[in-house]
């Protein structure tokens, strides 16, 4: 089975692609006919500059923590977050059953229409 | 790996999951994040289930999968460069290691390393709404490397809950339950013998909480039938705690949270839960309505402002949406048509993100160059960066036109007064006053 080093992969899959297509772009844009030589100039100088960058931008950025990014803010005063966070407290033994039963019941009397 | 092809993979991994589920959403109270970590989570939804948590997880997990999928070209070739751990299941093809001595070996290296080491320990993808049992090879794997020297070792239990794990774009929930930190259950161990991975009571014993914790984070019905009772009896419970939102889809962390708690209640409480939800199901659907429809009532002056409201958006909206959607509905349908492949959920939901992303993809790239070839690059640089907004205007507008025609089926629902539409709000408070007893 052979096996390829990432740095390799990465060359393979990444860069070269995106080598090949700087390379047609530049191409393109040096052979266009009919564009003035500043606008050439400018063109050049956007796709050198801008396709690294987004490259760049979207592989290398900062990936955080999108565990916490995807955490739901739980707001408690949602009566549906209040009612989750009530039946969870009252099975750890931290809310008391009489508690329990008159925040329930006003909770889910909330929607009696 | 280098920090580049971390960030790459994940990236990669973020992008798959993002297109693939609407919604990913983390319920963790406290989770682990440095040092030798070991995730061990429930395995419903084949590679989503790796996909999802190399996108949530703090580092790359080193994956201990199946040693098959390093013979399958494209995806053995993306399992060596993430430096995936093979193990061989006795009933997979090929001539395999009996023992898996590389196996122990490869992930005791990798937690004395600091790294986060991913298993399913039920060992199989699963497509019931509960665990497998829950295979001892976890709980060797920290014992050994324990044993082997490494200290601060945490096990971290996951629980994934999918709506629908074979459809496209539906919605996710990611559970974290309490960490368990391996330094303490071998000191708290009272064993004369070394507590390592050949000592039986201590790995049964390790075991134990590992399922113990899986359970805690994972759907857990015992079965099908049972998974929706529950999940209708939780939707009505919450829907008629806040009927202000009785149109939005019920939040589904909360949901499952609650339809869980209730799948665990003593019998005879779940029993009556389980006979008022199949009634209530029944009514609904001989009436062709939704819970939501019965859920509170909203006024002929709301629904004409959010008619307004969405109406405009829409119409601003609209030119976009169409373009979106004429680029769009081709890898939407091949995506779906995923769902049309004869074998299991769990195969299905493993083949619909890779599917999702190749067409996705390949569309994106394919469009820009056929208009840069075209038109100029210039043109085709210009597709390349719209596309993806034109394609969200779609999704914006189908999300308000679902919520405006919701809304009016509410407004009709709340109006009609027929006897089999008030012995359905009979039978909703039924079950309403079943969740509260059961509770």
């Amino acid at each position: 089975m052979v096996t390829m080093p990432t740095s390799e992969m990465v060359f393979l899959f990444l860069i070269l692609p995106a080598t090949v297509v700087w390379v047609s772009v530049v191409g393109d844009i040096v052979t266009r006919p009919g564009l003035t030589v500043a606008s050439r100039v400018a063109w050049l100088a956007a796709v050198t500059l801008l396709l690294p960058t987004a490259l760049a931008w979207l592989l290398l950025r900062p990936t955080g923590d999108p565990l916490a990014d995807a955490a739901a803010p739980s707001d408690p005063d949602d009566p549906q977050v209040a009612l989750v966070a009530l039946v969870i407290d009252h099975d750890d033994g931290l809310v008391d059953d009489a508690t329990f039963s008159r925040r329930l019941d006003g909770l889910l009397r909330l929607s009696h229409p | 790996m280098t920090s580049f092809a971390m960030s790459a993979v994940r990236r990669v991994a973020e992008a798959t999951a993002r297109l693939t589920y609407r919604d990913i959403q983390v319920v963790a109270s406290r989770r682990s994040s440095d040092g030798p970590v070991l995730l061990v989570s429930n395995h419903f939804g084949g590679v989503a289930d790796a996909v999802l948590l190399v996108y949530l997880s703090p580092r790359v997990p080193r994956i201990v999968a199946r040693d098959v999928i390093w013979s399958v070209p494209v995806a053995g070739a993306l399992m060596r460069s993430i430096r995936a751990i093979p193990v061989h299941k006795s009933d997979d093809p090929g001539p395999g290691r009996s023992t898996n001595d590389a196996m122990f070996s490869s992930c005791y290296e990798a937690l004395a390393e600091g790294s986060l080491v991913l298993i399913f320990p039920e060992g199989v993808t699963q497509d019931d709404p509960n665990l497998a049992p829950v295979k001892t090879g976890a709980a060797r794997i920290a014992l050994g490397a324990r044993a082997a020297g490494t200290t601060g070792i945490t096990i971290q239990p996951v629980g994934i809950h999918y709506e629908d794990k074979a459809a496209f774009r539906s919605r996710v929930v990611v559970a974290f339950s309490e960490p368990i930190a391996l330094d303490v259950v071998v000191a708290e161990a009272a064993s004369a013998a070394p507590v390592d991975a050949d000592n039986r009571a201590a790995v049964d014993a390790l075991n134990d909480r590992v399922a113990a914790g899986m359970r805690e984070a994972a759907p857990d019905y015992r079965d099908w039938d049972e998974a929706r009772e529950m999940q209708l009896a939780a939707s009505v419970a919450l829907r008629q705690a806040a009927p202000d939102q009785a149109v939005k889809e019920v939040d589904l962390a909360l949901r499952e949270q609650l339809a869980v708690r209730l799948a665990r209640r003593e019998g005879p409480q779940r029993e009556a839960v389980a006979v008022a939800s199949r009634r209530y199901r029944a009514t609904l659907d001989g009436l062709r309505m939704s819970d939501y429809q019965l859920s509170g009532s909203v006024s002929t002056a709301r629904i004409l402002g959010q008619l307004a409201l969405d109406g405009l958006v829409t119409l601003l909206l609209l030119p976009y949406a169409l373009l979106g959607l004429a680029l769009g509905i081709i890898p939407y349908l091949l995506t779906q048509a995923t769902r049309l492949i004869p074998a299991a959920p769990a195969v299905r939901a493993t083949v619909m993100p890779l599917v999702a992303l190749v067409v996705y993809l390949l569309e994106w790239i394919g469009l820009a160059v056929a208009v840069g070839a075209s038109w100029g690059w210039g043109l085709g640089a210009l597709v390349a960066l719209l596309t993806p907004a034109f394609v969200g205007a779609t999704v914006l507008v189908a999300e308000r036109l679902v919520l405006l025609w919701r809304t009016a089926r509410q407004w009709v629902g709340s109006r009609r007064a027929s006897r089999p539409v008030a012995a359905a709000r009979s039978d909703r408070a039924a079950l309403v006053d079943a969740v509260r007893t059961a509770l």
